[in-house]
């Protein structure tokens, strides 16, 4: 028998190997196999703790505010993978197998950058967030960073829109959080991210950490365009005119204008409300965000009824709220809650 | 000059994108009393000054011909009008790329002469034009052609610079290199992009989410008079205009 007896033919079984979700899944079984344990092991966490160890007050600070929202988002999306994987089960997706298949490996891959962040904070960066110890899921809250930035309220609109999908949602409310989890969170907060996470590095060189982010990034790139395949799926339905998906455009362009006020308040709050310390710039971050924004809702879904005014309309009210805003009284008072639960918990 | 040749005739400051037609914009800037009550403030406490670059004119591409007709036509109309006798003498300063490319030519001398010049790509006519030439060539075309020259960079770029401060427009220019003048905002994009934008087909946020254009400047204040830098963009898709391409 020769290599190519042993390929799978096409379209054998009941699996459907032409779909685009058995592709990105089998993409991930290739490429998403990274250990989080042995790359801790192969890096080491030496050379980062000495280069964040160098690091003045308010450059660990300006780290502290990128690391909470990914540790507490990754948190969130790990908790939420099992309303996907519920979600994509539906009968408004024909209860196909391929998605199911991809949504497990996606819930791994969340287990595992949540995971990865777990050690590196715990490990390096623990002297900034001695609030950290209790999880969300044993009565503790997000980090009280998260909490005073808009990622928090972000992350908690993420649980209550999957778990509205998940039990009895229909196409509109699927759409929402498909909209809300693969476009805002991960398709542009997090790409924001690691677009303020390499230009920090530039002034603040984390080996493992940058290594950690390269394996999540690609890892996300699968999920976001899992995300987007979805919703293209509902729209088709909506432009044949099925009734039940009428309305799925409306309320993507609706969430992704909800969720860039969240995505806004938070892209300020790392950069510019603590001088922008390691150099990510604002402005620049304005325009990554944007252009993320522009592929996917114009390039990719073609949203018919998206008014772009609007968008920045609501960036431009986020933006007025962070300008008012004291960050710092915020982080306190969540400290203080913080305090409070931990020593109920204690008790 | 017949009625309908007289409908056909426009004045500089309605093509765009012209030094001209900037200053009409900015007459309907100041006019604009929405726009002094949203840019209340703007530009104060830092530079309001934008530069609009319109890059790439396809003045490489583009003939003389290929203008508006309007443009042209008195000229062409004009040379196959002279006696040869006279069209020799105008044609006797010409410079030697222009004689030879009409003696390349067959036919009639006017209609090789005609056809020479309208054959002449847009960002080699200012070299091609000769001081005999520009006594038969109609106002428009020698305006444009010196517009050509000096506002359009080699590459083809225009960098229209308006000035901005508290709700009024101070002044609008047209500079040579970016660096010029100093500004607090850069709006660019393709020529292609800018026409779509100022004729109110491409929305200027949805162009930058795109990537049609490109803003540099300070996005705080940007989405801060969100309102206002909007409708500058407006404004600007409301003056009348004519494209040259």
């Amino acid at each position: 028998m020769d290599a190519s007896d042993s390929t799978p033919e096409s379209g054998a079984g009941r699996i459907d190997t032409d779909s685009t979700y058995y592709e990105l899944y089998q993409k991930s079984v290739e490429l998403g196999t990274w250990d989080a344990e042995k790359l801790v092991e192969k890096v080491g966490f030496e050379e980062d703790r000495e280069v964040w160890e160098s690091l003045a007050d308010d450059e660990k600070e300006q780290w502290a505010r990128v690391i909470s929202y990914f540790i507490d988002g990754e948190h969130a999306v790990a908790q939420d993978a099992r309303r996907i994987m519920t979600t994509v089960s539906t009968p408004w997706f024909d209860r196909s197998i391929e998605k199911e298949m991809f949504a497990s490996a996606l819930a791994l891959e969340e287990a595992k950058h949540t995971q990865f962040f777990d050690l590196y904070l715990s490990n390096v960066m623990i002297d900034k967030f001695p609030q950290y110890e209790l999880d969300t899921r044993r009565g503790g809250v997000q980090i009280p960073r998260t909490d005073a930035c808009g990622a928090g309220k972000m992350f908690d609109r993420q649980g209550t829109l999957q778990a509205q999908a998940a039990h009895g949602g229909d196409p509109v409310d699927i759409a929402r959080a498909a909209t809300n989890y693969h476009i805002g969170v991960e398709g542009i907060l997090a790409r924001g991210g690691y677009f303020a996470k390499n230009r920090m590095m530039q002034e603040a060189p984390l080996t493992l950490l940058n290594k950690g982010f390269q394996f999540i990034s690609t890892d996300e790139g699968r999920h976001i365009t899992f995300g987007l395949e979805l919703l293209e799926e509902l729209i088709e339905k909506e432009r044949q005119g099925v009734p039940e998906y009428q309305g799925v455009q409306n309320a993507i362009w609706e969430q992704a204008v909800e969720d860039i006020g969240y995505i806004t308040d938070t892209g300020y709050f790392i950069t510019g409300d603590i001088g922008d310390p390691l150099g990510v710039d604002f402005d620049d971050l304005v325009n990554r965000g944007a252009r993320l924004a522009g592929d996917m809702l114009f390039d990719t879904l073609d949203i018919d009824n998206a008014q772009p005014r609007d968008y920045m309309q609501a960036a431009a009210d986020a933006m007025e709220e962070a300008r008012d805003n004291d960050y710092g009284e915020v982080i306190e008072k969540y400290d203080h809650i913080y305090e409070q639960k931990k020593q109920a918990a204690g008790d | 000059m017949s009625a309908q040749q007289e409908e056909e005739t426009y004045e500089l400051e309605e093509y765009w994108p012209t030094t001209a037609w900037l200053e009409v914009y900015e007459a309907d800037l100041t006019a604009s009393e929405e726009l002094s009550e949203k840019m209340s403030g703007w530009g104060q406490g830092f530079n309001g000054d934008f530069v609009f670059e319109i890059n790439n004119l396809p003045i490489e591409e583009n003939t003389v011909g290929d203008l508006p007709e309007e443009v042209w036509s008195a000229l062409d109309t004009g040379i196959r009008q002279l006696p040869d006798g006279v069209l020799d003498t105008v044609l006797e300063d010409a410079p030697e790329e222009v004689q030879n490319g009409i003696e390349e030519r067959e036919g009639p001398l006017a209609e090789r002469a005609a056809n020479e010049l309208l054959e002449t790509r847009i960002e080699n006519a200012p070299d091609k034009v000769w001081e005999g030439l520009r006594r038969v060539m109609p106002e428009i075309l020698n305006d444009l052609l010196d517009e050509l020259e000096e506002n359009v960079t080699d590459e083809g770029h225009v960098y229209a610079w308006i000035g901005l401060e508290d709700g009024d427009c101070t002044g609008t220019d047209t500079l040579m290199e970016l660096d010029e003048r100093d500004k607090g905002f850069v709006l660019t994009g393709e020529y292609e992009q800018w026409v779509r934008l100022v004729t109110g087909e491409l929305d200027v946020v949805e162009g930058i989410m795109s990537g049609e254009l490109e803003l540099d400047g300070d996005m705080q204040k940007i989405l801060q008079y969100s309102d206002a830098a909007l409708l500058m963009t407006d404004v600007a898709s409301e003056t009348s205009k004519r494209f040259l391409f």
